[in-house]
């Protein structure tokens, strides 16, 4: 091997190394550049979060719509009093949240409590559209009856509070999904006037 | 897809085992899978169908993932046929059985371009057996309260994704649940649900209405 040759691969040698050490630190820098999961989960909460009621605002029954503990696949109303904003849209995730962080228990729980209501639209036909976390189709218990309590207790619950709303299209991660969870059609509207009794 | 008039009532059973592949349906805590436990069950209701002589058509003879349009394409294929698909869920109380037909069309747009007489559009292919699918559910969810005590008497309505493309009467059913801890419980309520499949299908075998 010439001279020549030797120096030109060790030169090449010492590129090859330089490089490597610095894609490792690159990705280390990015690493901690990047929030963790949880964290990054957390943050979308806050930044959804459904918006605080002033405190003059004033508590308005609302009729939420839970699993019968007992468990025989019906739904129950169930009265609470909310601090209510003035705004549909705003009082649509008010109540919606509270679909889903307040249940009495976790028998009457039908939506999973790590869900969060990323965003809801109202448009002026009554036709509104629910965007939800992931958490909708990986944490429902798969199977015809759990999706269709949670699909029924969104629909009853927007129906009894909410009259603007006439129907509903329930959306993933900004996305239209085909089932909610492996059963329950998602692609077309829910006609809340019509909704099927439980 | 060509509407098909019912010409001397129904003879054939397509039945549905839910799920399959690498869609495994409900998962219980104990590890027990929906796909396969269906599928188990599906085989042991098949022998009793063909026994009353009617001829059973299954969408999935294994663990192969079918598509729900693949699978309603074997339906849609039979004619003189009615559609039962079989799930187990994740909830409900153990050995009880719910019955679904399909509920959830919207109002069916304005359309420009009349679609020629005798076609139906794949996705409102059920639209018009709606009311022969709530009466086979009728039917078979009295047979099933009758011999899974707890069952609801009547049946319920959902948008189950998998009647939507059903062009004949069309119902699903789910058994609960995976939650239980041994597979062979719910393989034992196989009998029963054979039974009441079979009685559910002979009543409305011999009252067909012309449809559509």
């Amino acid at each position: 091997m010439s001279r020549t040759l030797k120096i030109v691969l060790v030169v090449l040698v010492v590129l090859l190394v330089a490089a490597a050490i610095s894609w490792r630190g690159l990705r280390q820098r990015l690493a901690q550049t990047r929030p963790p999961a949880q964290a990054e989960q957390q943050a979308q909460r806050v930044l959804v979060e459904a918006p605080a009621a002033s405190p003059t605002a004033p508590l308005v029954a609302v009729r939420l719509y839970w699993a019968a503990p007992e468990g025989n696949g019906r739904l129950v109303p169930v009265e609470v009093r909310l601090p209510l904003v003035e705004d549909p849209e705003q009082r649509a995730r008010q109540v919606l949240n509270a679909l889903i962080v307040d249940a009495p228990s976790p028998q009457h729980r039908t939506l999973p409590l790590e869900l969060t209501l990323l965003a809801f639209y109202l448009l002026p036909d009554g036709s509104a559209v629910a965007d939800f976390s992931h958490d909708l189709a990986t944490a429902t218990p798969s199977g015809m009856l759990s999706e269709q309590l949670a699909v029924e207790s969104i629909a009853r619950t927007l129906e009894a509070n909410l009259p603007a709303v006439r129907r509903l299209k329930i959306l993933i991660q900004g996305q239209e999904q085909e089932t909610l969870a492996g059963h329950l059609d998602l692609t077309g509207w829910i006609e809340l006037q019509r909704s099927p009794t439980l | 897809m060509p509407a098909k008039p019912i010409e001397g009532g129904y003879r054939t059973v397509v039945l549905d085992p839910g799920h399959g592949g690498a869609d495994s349906g409900a998962r219980g805590g104990t590890g027990l899978v929906e796909k396969d436990l269906v599928l188990r069950i599906t085989r042991n209701v098949v022998p009793v169908l063909e026994r009353e002589g009617w001829h059973v058509v299954l969408t999935r003879q294994g663990d192969e993932l079918r598509s729900f349009d693949e699978r309603a394409a074997v339906a849609n294929a039979e004619p003189g046929a009615v559609f039962l698909t079989l799930h187990i869920g994740s909830t409900g109380a153990f050995g009880t059985a719910r019955v679904y037909s399909f509920s959830g069309f919207a109002p069916e747009p304005r359309d420009d371009h009349p679609r020629a007489p005798g076609l139906l559009p794949w996705d409102r292919a059920q639209q018009p057996y709606l009311e022969s699918s709530r009466r086979l559910a009728a039917m078979l969810q009295s047979e099933l309260a009758r011999r899974l005590p707890g069952s609801p008497e009547v049946p319920a309505s959902a948008a189950v994704r998998q009647l939507r493309s059903i062009a004949a009467p069309a119902v699903a059913l789910e058994l609960a649940s995976v939650a239980v801890n041994d597979a062979r419980a719910l393989e034992a309520l196989a009998p029963a649900l054979a039974e009441a499949i079979v009685r559910a299908l002979a009543t409305f075998h011999v009252t067909p209405e012309q449809t559509p």
